[in-house]
């Protein structure tokens, strides 16, 4: 009856933490919480997981942290295969297909990551975000949450963002998830972390992300003047040397701007 | 595989498995066995003066205020030391409703047993109680708990774990963060300690867990018992409050939609129209 | 000196011989292409000898790391006097880019067996704290700069199997002697702590995907061109970074000792009360020395005989074995465990 408990190998775990990222006219943003845990234990209070990619496109990921920061390294050295045979940076919407593809090449022992991808489109410079599943299915949408809460933050981004449940005032016109300043998204970025740290026991310590300017944007940018009443209080901006982003490319992206955002969370 | 006693025949004595086969079954069926939500928490005791020391001795009791349901905070400052007596209290961890049931149950055991003795009930009484309690049920009745006091045989300290083993030791911890709190007393604890030197190791050791351990938080409950004074110091540090949103979220009025408006009076208004006037010259006579 | 052959368990690395001197980043990444994609079939092996959990801490002049003597066979304290420290690579400051043979030889190339009693300084050791001594503090300054831009010192502390272990250390050798080979030749840079934890965690994530880990948590640190570093990397191919690190039990009971101590001392630097925001060695000692005597009291598979490593600028040391004092009358007036009385 007491058969020899056969002891099999996981290769899997999970490592806690969220992400976010929303994309609006002509900025997208994307943030994660840094903290990654395993069971109850902290492993780190400052690990990233937002990581940019080139200069106008930035991939979060969340799940399996070994799976995700293997995924990333891999998607960095076919964006710089892809630099040195075109000689130009990969357009976001083809990043999303090579990441696409390649999740779905490990079809039968996936990478348990959610991944986020967030930037500028080539084409128009509209914000951009998509977001995959562990196999590679994958839509553009406008924001997305993922990670362990994102069944806290996704359906307050449904009301906040997509304005579901939303009826427009009288003889006003509908609402365009589209048309969201970016002081109100990053409100909302930072509103939705410290209420997914007070009620989800994997998320907190820090939160951390980018911004990435659009060619052109000029309103309420992140440096100078413009910052006050677009940045929440607590909030730290630093803009980004295209030489220090960890990019790929050799070529300088058509004039995106990128901001680190950090934020302090609660450490309980 | 039930068991049959050879002298009552089964007769309700000793352990009754009966239903063993049928809850295998239900729960192959079903997926596994339903769970009961446990709470993450940190929860400890001291023992403090007494000896040579001069000072008076008594227990330090303390705990977390985070209750979780999975990875969900479901309250950020509940109670965790329950009342058992006024001069025993009781710190709980594991399933939150057993926590709560055994203790309140014990604690009322305990007032029927000090009415009947009519002496002051021993911290030993209300710890064998819950250890036979919870003996009974086999761990089934998931409750952690650290039991502390002050009677006249002196000052104790327990911890009971579910199954109903007990342990008698001069600081103790339960709970997910007890490691992260033992750890602090193992490298701190100092036999004889004044009363606010053993709050403040408390104190210590639950921040330990609070910050470590994802399944404890919030704020730092304290209860220290002497021989004649008994005070629980709710929300001893707060060191997690909650920040101000940087946005207002108030909605328009008119903000939800409907499909359907029906809008009915509920109230009635009649008028009374007297059928005939009555006759003054025929007033009742009430004198 | 030890092994698990000898307990007729057979490893499936026995033949891969990919894993030799020749080992790189290259050949991990290949093995990761092929891994778990249906490759040959593997049984998936289970620790046999192991070693518990090591600790890490950054401090004012860079890396501490503990670990204990113990190898355990299950619950059979099998082997006593096992060195879980690794010193893997000392760049040395008087001549860039070439290793320091005094340092890396007593540590990487000797496999004499650990004898913690006279694992002494090594010579490079000696030298730096006799120069230290002798110098005027305020040339201190001035050596530290030249010191800083030359030297770099990686140092491993691992938890779990034994064997697998000492395959990792033929492995990180066979990089070491590669490198070393080729910075006698020319000006080569010297390997940084990163690199060699980004390899690490290279061939420990390739071997997690083909089913067949190896059972450890490293704990690696290092220090460079005055930089610290400090990485912990697990059989899963899981990697952080912290300023300070546990793994296995001592990530329960050691963690929230070495982060209250990091935190307090932080935040005495920045009220001012203290200069700097780190511990001083003195205090970082202290504090690994106390983990160690937790881990003691509450680790059914340690051992109170343990050894610190120190990674600065001026090398590797690897202290001799030390232990604790301990404390077990504390409840010398109790009896029992419930009702009995003295």
């Amino acid at each position: 009856m007491p058969e020899a408990i056969q002891h099999r190998f996981d290769p899997y775990s999970s490592n806690g933490g969220s992400i976010l990222a929303i994309a609006g006219k002509d900025f997208a943003v994307v943030a994660g919480d840094t903290r990654q845990s395993e069971g109850y234990s902290i492993q780190s209070r400052y690990q990233k997981k937002v990581f940019p990619l080139t200069s106008k496109a930035i991939l979060a990921v969340n799940g399996f942290a070994a799976d995700g920061n293997n995924f990333v390294k891999r998607v960095k050295q076919r964006l710089e295969w892809y630099t040195h045979a075109h000689n130009k940076e990969m357009p976001i919407k083809s990043i999303a297909r090579l990441i696409q593809t390649m999740l779905y090449a490990r079809r039968m022992f996936p990478y348990y990551v959610y991944n986020v991808l967030a930037g500028i489109e080539e084409d128009d410079g509209t914000g951009a975000v998509y977001s995959f599943d562990p196999v590679g299915s994958y839509e553009r949408e406008t924001c997305r949450a993922a990670g362990a809460a994102q069944s806290l933050l996704q359906p307050f981004l449904d009301n906040q963002i997509y304005f579901r449940n939303h009826t427009p005032a009288p003889g006003q016109p509908p609402f365009d998830p589209s048309t969201h300043p970016l002081s109100t998204v990053l409100s909302i970025l930072v509103d939705s972390f410290s209420s997914a740290t007070e009620r989800h026991i994997e998320v907190g310590d820090f939160l951390e992300g980018y911004v990435i300017l659009s060619p052109g944007r000029t309103s309420d940018d992140l440096i100078g003047e413009g910052v006050k009443g677009v940045l929440p209080e607590g909030m730290t901006v630093e803009e980004q040397d295209p030489e220090d982003l960890d990019v790929q490319s050799a070529v300088a992206g058509k004039g995106c701007r990128v901001f680190l955002v950090r934020k302090e969370l609660k450490r309980d | 595989m039930s068991v049959k006693d050879p002298i009552t025949g089964g007769s309700g004595i000793g352990f009754d498995f009966s239903n063993h086969a049928r809850n295998q079954h239900l729960g192959a069926r079903m997926g596994g066995l339903p769970k009961a939500t446990s709470t993450g928490t940190t929860i400890v005791g001291v023992k403090f003066g007494g000896g040579d020391s001069g000072v008076e001795e008594g227990v330090c009791l303390g705990a977390d205020t985070r209750a979780t349901g999975g990875p969900i905070v479901a309250d950020k400052n509940c109670e965790k030391i329950h009342y058992i007596a006024d001069h025993i209290r009781c710190c709980g961890a594991g399933t939150a409703a057993d926590t709560e049931f055994v203790t309140n149950l014990i604690s009322s055991n305990i007032e029927l047993h000090a009415l009947s003795t009519g002496r002051k009930p021993q911290v030993v009484t209300a710890m064998t109680m819950l250890k036979q309690y919870l003996f009974q049920y086999q761990g089934h009745v998931g409750a952690y708990l650290v039991i502390g006091g002050v009677d006249n045989t002196g000052s104790h300290l327990f911890t009971v774990a579910a199954h109903g083993s007990t342990d008698k030791l001069p600081y103790v911890t339960m709970g997910s963060g007890s490691m992260a709190a033992m750890a602090v007393f193992e490298s701190s604890f100092k036999e004889h300690m004044t009363r606010q030197e053993a709050i403040d190791l408390v104190a210590r050791a639950i921040r330990s867990g609070v910050f470590n351990d994802l399944g404890s938080g919030s704020n730092v409950d304290v209860c220290i018992i002497k021989k004649d004074k008994t005070e629980m110091l709710r929300n001893y540090e707060m060191p997690n409050e909650r920040g101000e949103k940087t946005r207002q979220y108030k909605f328009r009025r008119g903000t939800t939609a409907w499909t359907k408006e029906d809008v009915r009076s509920l109230v009635v208004s009649e008028t009374t129209t007297p059928v005939a006037a009555p006759l003054a010259a025929e007033a009742m006579d009430i004198s | 000196m030890y092994n698990s052959h000898g307990h007729g368990h057979f490893y499936s690395r026995s033949s891969s011989g990919e894993y030799g001197y020749g080992y790189d980043v290259g050949q991990a990444g290949r093995d990761f292409l092929n891994g778990g994609m249906g490759g040959e079939k593997q049984v998936t092996q289970q620790p046999l000898v192991t070693g518990t959990s090591v600790l890490g801490l950054k401090y004012a002049d860079g890396i501490m790391l503990a670990a204990d003597n113990l190898a355990s066979y299950g619950s059979l304290a099998r082997f006593k006097d096992i060195q879980r420290l690794y010193p893997l690579y000392s760049s040395s400051a008087a001549h860039p880019g070439q290793t320091s043979q005094s340092t890396a030889g007593a540590g990487v190339l000797s496999e004499s067996a650990p004898n913690p009693s006279n694992s002494a300084k090594t010579e490079s050791e000696v030298m730096a704290d006799k120069e230290s001594k002798e110098k005027d503090p305020k040339d201190e300054k001035k050596d530290e700069k030249k010191a800083q831009s030359r030297s770099s010192h990686t140092c491993l502390a691992v938890a779990g199997d034994m064997s697998d272990f000492q395959y990792l250390k033929k492995i990180l050798e066979g990089v070491v002697t590669k490198e070393r080979a080729q910075s006698t030749t020319d000006a080569h840079p010297a390997l940084a702590p990163e690199q060699i934890y980004e390899y690490l965690s290279n061939v420990m994530y390739a071997r997690r995907s083909k089913m067949n880990p190896l059972w450890n948590a490293i704990v690696l640190g290092g220090v460079k061109d005055g930089k610290s570093f400090l990485g912990y990397i697990d059989l899963l191919g899981t990697t952080y970074q912290a300023p300070t690190l546990a793994t296995g039990f001592a990530s329960h009971f050691a963690q929230p000792l070495l982060r209250e101590a990091y935190e307090e001392r932080e935040a005495a630097g920045k009220r001012g009360e203290k200069e700097g925001l780190l511990l001083s060695r003195e205090e970082a000692e202290a504090v690994l020395d106390n983990c160690m005597k937790v881990l003691f009291y509450r680790d059914a598979r340690s051992l109170n005989k343990y050894q610190i490593a120190t990674i600065t600028d001026a090398g590797i040391d690897i202290s001799a074995s030390r232990e604790n004092q301990t404390e077990w009358k504390f409840a010398e007036g109790l009896r029992g465990y419930g009702p009995q009385k003295q």
